[in-house]
């Protein structure tokens, strides 16, 4: 898995991830995902268009900093999830707990992001 | 020490119980797949059978072993997992509750209840030689 950040402003940070979150990719950046977005205490919205492959841990990936970034009043958004990918989010629901965009715009909107970030 | 070896033309993937032994396994599934047209989303849904039933046997089921056999046929693709690990049965487990709020959600029994929504079919039995063996058949 790849992760690039790209800040966008004061505590608000672009993540984008590439490649399998499946149980190796998961172990290889969960670290690193973390601390860039809840230890930062950032708000955080996740370019998931490079993302081919996700399994059940992934979507625990997600979860837990998603809760974790909420407890910190921070906010976090998905976007950009292929099909295949944005079917196994939506056979467990995820939408209902994070919410989940087609396009960076909109991910940034739902955050508060103002407008030109 | 993964072995995918030919018997009667199914290919069968045998890897210890462990995470390590599931790393090799994988990357030998995908050797398998390559050399297969199989449609993106019968392959994707391969790819996640195979790692939610290898990665709760290992998590879960106690087991030394694991083999998998691959049948890719024209129109489905058939995982059959053994292991020698405690009798489990997937089908018998209750599907999680689909969270409402982040604050409740609860993260166990994803995995299986993704691999049972995205399958075509799925059976169990426990064999008469005290295994465990589970299939799972895609829609290619």
């Amino acid at each position: 898995v790849q992760m690039d950040i790209t800040p966008l402003g004061e505590r608000l940070v672009k993540i984008a991830l590439a490649g399998r979150l499946d149980t190796q990719g998961v172990d290889r950046v969960e670290m690193r995902f973390t601390s860039a977005i809840v230890a930062a205490g950032n708000s955080a919205i996740v370019d998931l268009s490079k993302v081919d492959f996700v399994t059940s841990l992934g979507i625990r990936l997600l979860v837990s900093t998603a809760r974790n970034v909420k407890m910190r009043q921070a906010k976090l958004a998905l976007f950009g999830a292929s099909e295949h990918v944005e079917q196994v989010f939506e056979t467990v629901s995820l939408q209902k707990i994070i919410p989940i965009f087609a396009t960076e715009a909109e991910a940034l909107a739902s955050i508060g992001a103002p407008p030109g970030v | 020490v993964v072995q995918a070896t030919e018997r009667v033309s199914t290919p069968i993937i045998r890897f210890p119980s462990t995470l390590a032994g599931y790393e090799d396994a994988a990357a030998a599934l995908r050797r398998l797949l390559d050399a297969h047209a199989l449609s993106t989303s019968a392959r994707f849904n391969v790819e996640l059978a195979f790692e939610e039933i290898a990665i709760n046997i290992i998590q879960h089921g106690g087991a030394r072993d694991i083999e998998v056999a691959v049948a890719i046929e024209p129109h489905e693709a058939v995982l059959t997992f053994e292991d020698d690990g405690i009798p489990f049965d997937p089908l018998e487990q209750p599907s999680p509750e689909l969270p409402s709020s982040i604050e409740e959600a609860q993260v166990g029994g994803l995995g299986l209840m993704l691999v049972r929504k995205m399958a075509a079919r799925m059976t169990y039995e426990r064999t008469a030689r005290g295994r465990n063996r589970l299939t799972v058949a895609i829609a290619a």
